[in-house]
């Protein structure tokens, strides 16, 4: 089958890899039908994220038909299309009894900082992602939601990650009506945070960003206000002048670790690697939060560790969250919220790739030029 | 208190208003198997052909884990001995992404090789 092969970073390339096979009795092994890049996945190909390994494939966004069932598998059966969380989880273990799917401790035998993820590197893992032909889902009776018969792939696929992520985002973000909410970036999760920031009945949403294309969608399909950066020389004090003085309620970092805006976290994050790439997003959300408020950590950021205003953090009494998605818990009301058209998350897409392409996709994704939001790749014969 | 009727401008403002009506709601239940589960314990994937890499700590493999790209050659050895420390020790890490770059070099050599050999 052909697969995404990672060599190094900024280095991929596909090739022919042998098809997965079952190797547990709950195992399924999908035709993967759709599957795109993640903000995410940019820190594997720059090669962030440590343990990611040559001949790695990635993507843990995908849609799929099932081809394969494992011997206890009672939920699924040959042909059923499928949309699969990026969390592989047991459904049993203390994390996924209390909704905590990203941390099952069933499915991880190489780091306790998550459970098991596709395609990311094996820090989470290693298991083999669905940028590609083929992929093996483990605990398919957990994770995999059935698509409704009159749902496209393309209207559910972001259901694996971007969609509940953004959405958690804001929950975590505890917002109540009189709330100003600021999102930095303006990327697909960023702008997805936007929305549910309004559905969760935000008072004002502000949003950040330095590409001009992604401040102009996020004030299309979010109805943030925006604010460049380009032409910001201090965010944090013109947040504060946006809210009287006193800073946005709650700040949601949507970019992670490779936000750029600090050439001192530039040089030891992203040239020096002497901490986790640049926390620059965390340090103005700490910053520019009003005393009391709320910051969000939704960006991924890696081990070992950042330079954080700690005590600007402490002495404001700022409440912090952050995490990885628990996919599985959102997905019926996610579902109805994209079925019902409250949610467009197919109005996400901009590119489409065939999956030999995949390489290209994932350097138009990375220069976030020709207003690149989400590149969804389409493996041979899957129209 | 911002209103509907403040946000007309903003399709489906508040829908999700009143926090029981979150998805993380869910949360807030008693602990529950997430539907599907039909096991108490998982039962065990079969012991791996290849090396499958344990954190420091951990007695046996999970029950469910990946056998793609085991470690080899010298990055493999360092990736071994990367796995020797917790994960709360910066060494662990800085280990691993040192083992990424050598792995980076020891595949272009076996592509060469490989190019070379044809």
């Amino acid at each position: 089958m052909l697969a995404l092969s990672y060599r190094g970073p900024d280095r991929l390339r596909i090739e022919e890899k042998p098809e997965p096979r079952i190797e547990h009795p709950n195992d399924v092994i999908l035709r993967v039908t759709r599957a795109t890049v993640c903000g995410s996945d940019l820190h594997l190909y720059h090669g962030y994220v440590p343990d990611t390994r040559v001949g790695d494939t990635f993507g843990h966004e995908f849609t799929g038909v099932v081809v394969e069932v494992g011997s206890s598998v009672e939920t699924l059966q040959r042909g059923d299309r499928v949309v699969v969380p990026f969390n592989i989880a047991c459904g049993t273990c203390f994390f996924c009894q209390r909704g905590l799917t990203s941390s099952c401790s069933n499915t991880n035998p190489c780091s306790t900082l998550t459970g098991g993820v596709y395609g990311y590197s094996h820090i989470t893992g290693g298991y083999a992602g669905g940028q590609a032909q083929r992929v093996r889902v483990p605990f398919a009776d957990v994770g995999p939601m059935k698509i409704p018969a009159d749902m496209s792939d393309e209207e559910v696929l972001f259901l694996s990650d971007i969609v509940p992520t953004g959405y958690q985002a804001a929950e975590m973000g505890g917002i109540r009506p009189v709330d100003t909410v600021a999102v930095f970036g303006c990327g697909p999760v960023g702008v997805l945070a936007q929305r549910s920031a309004w559905l969760l009945g935000a008072q004002r949403v502000i949003a950040m960003d330095y590409v001009e294309e992604r401040l102009a969608f996020a004030r299309s399909f979010a109805r943030s206000e925006t604010v460049d950066l380009r032409e910001t020389r201090d965010i944090v004090s013109h947040l504060r002048t946006m809210t009287d003085g006193r800073g946005p309620d709650v700040c949601i970092d949507a970019v992670g670790l490779e936000a750029e805006g600090s050439l001192l976290h530039d040089v030891l994050g992203k040239t020096l690697k002497l901490e986790a790439g640049a926390p620059t997003s965390i340090v103005w959300s700490i910053d520019a939060v009003r005393a009391g408020g709320t910051v969000v950590l939704i960006g991924v950021y890696g081990p070992p560790w950042n330079l954080v205003p700690m005590g600007t953090a402490m002495n404001k009494g700022v409440t912090m969250r952050m995490g990885q998605c628990d996919v599985k818990r959102h997905l019926p009301h996610l579902l109805e919220h994209i079925r019902k058209g409250r949610i467009d998350a197919k109005g996400l897409i901009t590119h489409r790739f065939p999956l030999q392409e995949t390489p290209e996709a994932y350097r138009l994704f990375a220069s976030r030029k020709n207003g690149v939001m989400k590149c969804v790749l389409i493996p041979p014969g899957e129209g | 208190m911002t209103t509907t009727n403040e946000h007309a401008d903003i399709p489906d403002w508040g829908f999700d208003l009143n926090p029981r009506q979150r998805s993380g709601a869910a949360r807030e239940r008693p602990p529950h198997p997430v539907d599907g589960a039909h096991w108490t314990t998982p039962s065990l994937q079969a012991a791996p052909a290849v090396t499958v890499l344990r954190r420091a700590g951990l007695t046996e493999l999970t029950p469910v884990f990946s056998t793609a790209v085991p470690p080899r050659g010298l990055s493999g050895k360092i990736r071994r001995y990367a796995y020797t420390f917790p994960d709360q020790r910066v060494a662990k890490w800085e280990l691993l992404l040192f083992a990424d770059r050598v792995d980076m070099i020891e595949s272009a050599l076996r592509d060469l090789l490989l190019r070379v050999r044809r």
